[in-house]
This record gives C-alpha cells, structure tokens and sequence, in this order.
C-alpha cells in the first residue's frame, strides 16, 4: 500500500537533492562570513582589473590632452579624478557582491532549514513504520 | 479543444523524446551553434584576411565547432572569443585590443556571477545573422532572471563590433597601410572605433530596448496572474517596437521599419514555439483548496500541468475516483 505523504515527501528531497542542493553543497562548505569575504576579496581583484581595463582604454582615447596635462606637470584634476572614479567604482561592485552573496547565502540557509525538516519528518515516517511492524510481530508472534 | 489536444501530445512526444536523448542532442545543438558563429566570423572578418586566416578552412571550422561541443558552454564561448580576438588581430591591433577588453570586461563584472548566462552572449550573433535578435530579449527574460539584460546587451555589442569593424577595415587594416602604422594612425584608428561605439545612435537605443525588454518580460512572468506568460511576451514585443520607433523619431536613429516588422513576427513565432515546449501548466483550469493539520491552514491554488489525455480520455473526464492519488480532495 503506497503512502502518499511519503511519495510527496521524498520527491521534494530528492528534487532539491539533484537541482539546487548540488549548488547549495558548495555555499556549506563555508560559514556565511567566510563566504560573503571571500567572494568581497574575489571581487574587489576583478574590478580593480576591470577599472584598469577601463582607465587604459580612457587613457587611449583622450591621449594628447593626458600627454600635455604631464608635460604641462598638470596631472593633479587627472590623478584625482581617477581615485575618486576608482574608489566610486569599487564601493559600487563590492555593494553589489555583497548583495548578491548574501542573498545567495540567505536562500541556502532557508532551503537548508526546509530540507532538514523533511528529512525530520520522513526519519519520523521510517520510525513510525518501523513500530508498526514491531507491534504486529509482537501480537502475532 | 482536438487541435489543442493533438499539439499537447505532440509536444509531450517531443518532449519525452528529448529526455531520452538529450545526452545527444545537447551536443549537437552546442556543435551547430558554435559551427553557426563561426561561419559568421568567417564571413564577416575572415575573408578580409590573409589567405592563411584559420577561419577560411571549413575543416578548421568544423574542427573548432566539435570540440566547442564536447565542452560546457563557457568554454565554448571562451574558444570563439579566442578565435575572434584572432581573426581581429590578423585584421587590425587596436580592433584586437577593444575587443579583448569588452571581453575580459564581460567576464570580470557579470559572468563571474552568472556564468549560465554566456548562452544568450552566444546566441545573440546568431539570431542577428537571421533577423530574429527581437526574440531574444523576450526568451531571456523569460526564462533567465533580470539579470539576463546584461548578456543581452553585450551580445548585441559584440554583433555590432563585428559589423563596425569589417565597414572600417578600408581605413584600419594592416594591409590597407601596407604595414606602416605609425602611432598617430593606431590612435586615430583607436578614437575611431570606440567613437563608432560610442556614438552609434542606433545602438545605444536598440541596447536600451532590449535591457528594458528583459527586465519588463520577466518581471510580467513572475506575476501571480493569469496568461502571465502571454502577457510577459506581448508586452515584451511592444515594448521593443514603442522604443525603436520613439527613437526613430526622436533621435533619427533610421530604423527600417520593413526589417523591423518582418524581425519582429517571425521573432514572434519563434518565442511562441519556445515558449510552447518551455510553458507546461494551464492557468485556465486552476483549483483553490483548503486543509489543515495541527500547525498550519494550508490555501493552496493548484495549477493543473497540460499532461496528454492517456488513451485518449480527456485529463479530467478519465473516470478516476476523487480520492485517488493527485486529486484535490488528497492531503
């Protein structure tokens, strides 16, 4: 006789178990901090990359007036405007990692929370089974 | 209501097909994609080149396309890039470089975060080869997240570089100056082409559409309404439409509109047919139910899948007893 619940049950663990518990595995391994800090570190390398990547292709473009602004020992509005950009951009990117890791980190813990229960609730089904059938043996054995 | 029945059963046919292939045909689709960008490129910049252009071997080609789909689709979208930025450098060093760092630019703000998204990246050049790059904003959003506006924005960058490259290649090319560049001609090559960027109008409206595009189509998905998919997908269209034409006649932008009709239906029926094969529940016949257990009250609004009649009986005329298993009476 099929137990309904217990189908249900287990098709909602395993479903998890071969989508999102394979990506969930990988945030586990880490405490939340460790995980926010280390995709911050990550971050912070790939936009101070990009920044570069950016200032070199500004710099291409307005060559000449960046060549006479040195020439002209002219280079204080330059420099200054390159930190602030700098320091703008990076604030931003590391505010947007942060988000998106925290929010990473939020759906993993409440899919977690979930899981665990069901996985409660079927150890209590097994359990339950389990005394039945020691129940029966006790009265007819 | 026979009709309907009929393309359900077909699709569920399809579908069932897929599944039990699908080992197969996820390779096959990653080898004609990738054969498909790289005929573009051929076509568009190999030609141009030298006569040892890699490109310009169809076995080279074929070769390229096979391993792009043994691969995932990251790094099949990393060996095209290469291969571009190639072809590039064979062309022209400044057309290289800009390319390289709208790549590496892609790379280091938004697929480190998205990496599954490369596959709209990929195939944004294709569906513009066709005229059926309006489908494609339409289908990221929905099914990617908003997010899927970036890829969709830079594959349409890439598609125009391309195109703006080979109309500049007569000024730009190594083989136009008969190899004597000097430092001036490379800047001014440089200016040249991110001004063609920068200020192709055309561009920057058709970008705009299609992020706006994304965001809106998926934003009408996630609605809890009915035809919410329906009203994702012409909401999407029209919008793509009102922005061109309302920067046609505010900026000048000179869309063809012939093209643009023509792109749009048939990109219409392409995302109906995605979204045929993509879309499985039928809100016309949803159930709201209550029950309870010792914790909670459950309200349940249950959206019955469009599953094939089995033998031919209609789903709800199948004569199963209302406890059985899947009915709404079963807790």
């Amino acid at each position: 006789m099929l137990n309904f619940e217990k189908i249900r049950l287990m098709t909602r663990l395993t479903v998890y178990e071969k989508g999102l518990g394979i990506e969930d595995e990988k945030i586990a391994k880490y405490f939340r901090n460790d995980y926010v800090f280390g995709a911050l570190i990550g971050s912070f390398a790939a936009g101070t990359v990009a920044w570069g990547i950016c200032a070199a292709l500004y710099c291409g473009y307005f060559f000449e007036q960046i060549f006479f602004s040195v020439y002209e020992n002219k280079l204080g509005p330059t420099i200054r405007f390159a930190v602030t950009s700098y320091a703008v951009f990076i604030l931003f990117f590391l505010l947007v990692t942060w988000l998106v890791y925290r929010f990473r980190n939020q759906g993993y813990m409440e899919r977690r929370y979930y899981y665990e229960q069901d996985l409660d609730t079927l150890l209590g089904m097994y359990e339950k089974e389990q005394e039945q059938v020691r129940n029966w043996i006790r009265k007819n054995g | 209501m026979n009709d309907s029945g009929g393309f359900i059963e077909l699709r569920e046919n399809l579908m069932t097909f897929y599944k039990k292939q699908e080992y197969l045909l996820q390779p096959v689709f990653r080898f004609a994609l990738s054969l498909g960008l790289l005929l573009l490129l051929r076509g568009h910049l190999a030609v141009h080149a030298a006569a040892g252009a890699i490109l310009n071997s169809v076995l080279v080609n074929i070769i390229l396309a096979l391993v792009c789909s043994m691969v995932p689709y990251g790094a099949a979208a990393g060996i095209i890039a290469l291969v571009m930025v190639w072809e590039l450098y064979s062309l022209s060093l400044e057309a290289a470089g800009i390319c390289a760092a709208i790549l590496l630019l892609c790379i280091l703000l938004y697929f480190r975060f998205a990496p599954r998204d490369i596959v709209i990246l990929l195939l944004m050049p294709a569906a513009y080869a066709l005229n059926l790059h309006y489908a494609v904003p339409v289908i990221a959003g929905l099914l990617f997240g908003p997010g899927a506006a970036v890829p969709v924005v830079f594959g349409l960058i890439f598609t125009r570089y391309v195109l703006l490259v080979e109309e500049s290649l007569p000024e730009i090319s190594r083989a136009s100056a008969g190899g004597g560049l000097t430092g001036a001609d490379i800047l001014n090559n440089f200016r040249g082409l991110i001004d063609g960027m920068m200020g192709n109008r055309q561009l920057i409206i058709l970008a705009a559409s299609f992020a706006l595009t994304a965001l809106v189509v998926c934003f009408i998905r996630h609605l809890i309404i009915e035809h919410a998919w329906g009203t994702a997908i012409v909401a999407g269209f029209v919008l793509e439409t009102a922005v061109l034409m309302a920067g046609d006649m505010k900026f000048g932008i000179h869309v063809d509109f012939v093209r643009l009709l023509i792109g749009i239906i048939l990109s219409f029926i392409l995302v109906q047919i995605v979204s045929f094969f993509a879309f499985n529940v039928d809100y016309l016949r949803v159930e709201n139910v209550q029950f309870e257990d010792e914790d909670y009250y459950y309200y349940v609004k249950a959206v019955p899948k469009t599953i094939a009649p089995l033998y031919g009986i209609p789903a709800d005329q199948s004569g199963m007893p209302s406890g059985s298993a899947g009915s709404a009476g079963d807790r």
